[in-house]
């Protein structure tokens, strides 16, 4: 009751920022709180305030006017993310047809049968942003979040270079609503052929080019920066990748004269903002100049965001020999890199991604797969493919389906890799916060924090108890009804 | 270490001379050998420093000319062979393969193979489309085989094709593709257009070969008298050797004349860089195999002969029937032949004696200076893959026995793993890096558990470039078979 007031002041703080949230608190009592980021807490509280994880612990007490409900002794754990899915997205129900290799199918019979279609369609499209492809209203929204999913990282379709993938909240009428990082990775689809892996390397190389004119355009700003108002101040911080591509045309110039343009500047024009820039400069490389592109080229400037470590490349690489091709082709490029294996399972014939675990962990990658078996070649031996990577030191994410009873379906899947090695932690870690990582989102959402989003889901008992069921599923504080749980 | 170089030295002279003063070897300008532009044979590399030494130790070796030096030892230096004999003296930090009581062979180069590491057909560069991890490579390896040759298209009116020398190095992405383009392929009989086309691009081609050669001659022309010489050890491999100029076989001093239109690989071939196939079309018969058809294919013989006087190269003949009747002809060609001797087929009843094909024709083959490989069966009944199912024998799965085959025809059993090692080197035009034990080419070894030849000798451990890529206690193709 004393501390009535206080909140009264801080809800109607929030309630502006937030106005969507519900002003009641919620506390979940008597549950088994699993936050994932550290050890379990057998018998604890969470409370929820507007749509965040406002506090949880043994001792946390639900305070007067909180809905309270009762957990029953069940585990309490944060929301499920698949952090590489293409749900949403047109052709997503035929994802074999996404990327045809040759060596798909192991064993016996024809190899490369049929000429490999693929390498044809493959392009850099970094500048793409699959945000803008999305349409949100979908079913397949609904039936993910009711099952237990609360975050996506929507990739997009294609090969070679497919765009921009994007964090996004599986509910919501409009883009906006939905989305919780724009452009959270840079997505890339490698095979093993000239063609695409041709492109990696020049898109790689344009990346390059692109990051040493931001290095030469930074080298230049300190004079600018001090004397330029609250909007270069402003500009300077967050959406560099934004200012960097207005400013383009400008910053190309230098790439043939690097010394020129600094020199020159730093004494022409002390406080005008930037076009005042242009004319000496222009007048200087007249004649280099019908050779400039007009306008930055966002893909390139996408992968310099990745090559200065802004954003993740999530990689997709079934295999030993597709993680091998992609080495070869990013040779000397280093990013953030993530694994992303969809079809490990299958892709035996072209070596199980533990024989290059060497090269894995000296790429400091985290791996992302599908929660299955592989099986050795030739062979019915399984071979726990999470486990070993765990064993070496590698982070291990999982991916979960497309679509339908995504979670309850990986689930399963998780109990026999955690039967057959896999520590359960590692695997339940693995469907939150190691892909909450992967999206750069690991702030807001993946573990029960105080300050992350309230993306919670109540199980009967612990989540790898075969006979545990979902009770209830809380997407940012608020609850997600399900008539069939 | 003196006494180690001096070992080497003599052991590759010794070698050498033996390997090279091979019958026939009189005829002509040394057949096989690739002319002026082929690097010297590769000598002791003195000044390369060996990071990494391994010796297979205490097993009966052949050294691949019928000689067998009893509990001896390969040294090997990283990928390469850099000593064979006994005695020798073991670098500290050699890692020792022990293979007492057991062979030690050459690995088997395969002449025709298909479906390991490589799918079908390849868009691009075939070095981008290798799988390394291909369960395919690990029944080679335990077959025997330790590189093939991967070819493609072809067999048009004049040479062309995709060719890549592959290493069954299991793992080992840039290592698997050795020599790109060591093979062009063309087919024969040609039609008179065909004919006079290929002599006029023939005639061009040796024309800017004399002006690129004299240009090289020329005081001050070029420091290196090798064109070429090391450029197609990596890249050069998938195109087509088309549009752009020879894979690095033009000269990059001086102002080197560019290659007519067309002449790439006749050029590549006239410099001994890369070997030219002409498979035999025989007119009626179609198929080899199960003794139907193709019972005479002489006039194609003579055809692809022909090709080859008019280069003035030696060509090999990919499966002829009636070769064994033309053997002095081809080998007064500097010609070579693939063949299997389990592959028969029935004479003509009217010229019993100059048609069909019998087990002796490797024999008459050799016995008349015609460099053999030999290969799976083909046609019907045959399959060049090392395939899991079909039927046993068959296949790539034991080229011993194809080899076995040869000498039951009469072959000199000396000379019996020839078809397989050098000589099957030689007709893949990668004579260079695999096919002996000599000092500076690929250590690509086998040991076994018995005679090289017999049907029930099992490879117990395969080396590729120095490195063991297949064992057979710890794989599960045969690890439940013992001799």
């Amino acid at each position: 009751m004393k501390r009535f007031p206080c909140h009264v002041a801080s809800l109607v703080a929030l309630a502006a920022i937030l106005p969507a949230q519900s002003e009641r608190g919620l506390a979940i009592v008597n549950a088994r709180l699993l936050p994932i980021s550290g050890a379990a807490i057998e018998r604890g509280t969470l409370l929820v305030r507007n749509g965040k994880i406002e506090q949880l612990g043994a001792d946390v007490v639900a305070p007067a006017g909180y809905r309270v409900v009762d957990a029953a002794g069940g585990t309490l754990m944060p929301g499920a993310i698949n952090a590489h899915t293409h749900t949403g997205l047109v052709q997503a129900q035929q994802p074999s047809e996404e990327r045809p290799n040759q060596f798909r199918r192991g064993g016996r019979g024809r190899r490369g049968g049929g000429a490999p279609s693929g390498p044809a369609n493959a392009e850099n499209k970094s500048g793409d942003r699959v945000i803008d492809l999305l349409y949100p209203r979908q079913e397949v929204f609904g039936e993910l979040l009711r099952d237990g999913v609360t975050t996506l990282g929507i990739a997009p379709l294609g090969r070679g270079l497919p765009g921009q993938g994007a964090a996004v909240r599986p509910r919501g009428d409009d883009i906006a609503a939905m989305t919780v990082l724009p452009s959270a990775f840079l997505s890339i689809a490698p095979v093993a052929d000239t063609k695409t892996k041709d492109l990696i390397r020049k898109a790689l190389e344009d990346g390059k080019r692109a990051v040493e004119r931001r290095k030469r355009r930074a080298e230049a700003k300190p004079q600018d920066g001090n004397s330029a108002d609250g909007k270069a101040a402003e500009g300077e911080k967050k959406p560099e990748a934004g200012a960097e591509a207005s400013n383009k045309p400008e910053a190309e110039k230098p790439a043939d004269k690097p010394g020129d343009k600094p020199t020159e500047d730093k004494p022409g024009d002390k406080p005008t903002e930037k076009p005042a820039a242009k004319p000496p400069e222009g007048n200087a490389a007249a004649d280099a100049r019908p050779q400039q592109p007009a306008a930055p080229d966002p893909a390139a400037e996408a992968i310099a965001d990745l090559l200065e470590g802004k954003t993740r490349g999530l990689v997709q690489a079934d295999s030993a020999m597709e993680f091998l091709h992609w080495a070869e082709a990013s040779k000397d490029a280093h990013f953030p890199l993530v694994i992303v294996a969809r079809r490990h399972a299958t892709a035996t014939a072209q070596g199980s991604l533990d024989l290059v675990i060497d090269k894995l962990k000296e790429s400091k990658s985290t791996v992302l797969l599908t929660p299955e078996f592989g099986t050795q070649p030739n062979t019915e031996y399984q071979v726990n493919l999470a486990a070993r990577l765990h064993a070496a030191g590698i982070e291990v994410g999982f991916l979960l389906a497309e679509r339908g009873r995504a979670l309850s379906g990986a689930r399963t899947q998780l109990m026999e890799l955690v039967r057959a090695g896999l520590p359960a932690d590692v695997a339940l870690r693995g469907i939150t916060l190691t892909p909450a990582k992967v999206l750069g989102i690991d702030k807001q959402v993946g573990s029960l924090e105080v300050g992350k989003a309230a993306n919670l889901l109540l199980w009967t008992a612990d989540p790898l108890d075969p006979l545990a069921r979902l009770r209830h599923v809380w997407l940012e504080g608020q609850e997600i009804e399900d008539d069939t749980r | 270490m003196n006494l180690r170089s001096l070992l080497v030295l003599l052991f590759a002279a010794s070698l050498t001379s033996e390997l090279v003063a091979q019958r026939g070897r009189a005829r002509g300008r040394g057949r096989g050998d690739a002319p002026a532009t082929s690097t010297p044979a590769p000598a002791p590399k003195e000044p390369a420093k060996v990071l990494q030494w391994t010796a297979v130790v205490g097993g009966d070796v052949h050294i691949g000319d019928g000689r067998v030096l009893r509990g001896a030892t390969v040294l090997i230096g990283d990928d390469k062979v850099q000593a064979v004999g006994h005695d020798l003296e073991l670098p500290a930090g050699t890692t020792v393969l022990r293979a007492d009581g057991k062979v030690v062979t050459l690995g088997y180069v395969a002449v025709r193979a298909q479906g390991i590491g490589l799918p079908a057909s390849v868009t691009g560069d075939v070095k981008d489309a290798v799988n390394p991890f291909d369960p395919a490579i690990k029944r080679a390896l335990a077959a025997g085989l330790t590189s093939y040759l991967y070819l493609t298209g072809g067999g048009q009116g004049t040479p062309s094709g995709t060719s890549a020398l592959v290493k069954l190095a299991y793992g080992d992405l840039p290592a698997m593709i050795r020599h790109g383009q060591c093979v062009y392929q063309m087919r024969a009989p040609l039609s008179a257009t065909e004919w006079r086309r290929l002599r006029e691009l023939v005639t061009q081609a040796k024309e800017h070969k004399a002006k690129v050669d004299a240009a090289l001659a020329a005081p001050g022309g070029a420091s290196s008298p090798t064109p070429g010489a090391g450029a197609p050890e990596r890249g050069a491999t998938g195109e087509r050797g088309g549009s752009q100029g020879g894979q690095g076989a033009a000269p990059r001093t001086a102002p080197p004349p560019s290659a007519p239109a067309g002449t790439e690989e006749l050029l590549r071939i006239l410099r001994g860089e890369a070997r030219l196939w002409v498979r035999l079309e025989a007119g009626g018969g179609g198929g080899r195999g199960g003794g139907e058809g193709g019972a005479d294919d002489r006039d194609e013989i003579r055809q692809a002969l022909q090709i080859a006087e008019l280069l003035g190269e030696g060509v090999v003949l990919d499966d002829p029937t009636t070769g064994w009747c033309l053997a002095d002809e081809i080998a007064s060609t500097d010609s070579m032949v693939i063949l299997n001797p389990r592959n028969i087929s029935a004479p003509d009843p009217t010229n019993p004696d100059q048609t069909g094909a019998n087990m002796a024709a490797a024999r008459i083959l050799d016995e008349a200076g015609v460099p053999i490989a030999v290969t799976c069966p083909s046609g019907r009944f045959g399959g060049a893959q090392v395939g899991t199912g079909g039927i046993m024998g068959s296949d790539l799965n034991t080229p011993q026995v194809d080899a076995a085959f040869a000498i039951r025809g009469g072959l000199d059993p000396r000379r019996g793993l020839r078809t397989l090692t050098l000589d099957a080197a030689r007709v893949v035009g990668a004579d260079r890096f695999v096919g002996s034990l000599e000092p500076g080419k690929d250590a690509d070894l086998l040991i076994l558990d018995g005679d090289p030849l017999s049907y029930r000798t099992f490879v117990e451990t395969a080396v590729v470039n120095g490195k063991v890529v297949y064992e057979k206690a710890k794989e599960s193709l045969y690890r439940n078979l013992s001799r």
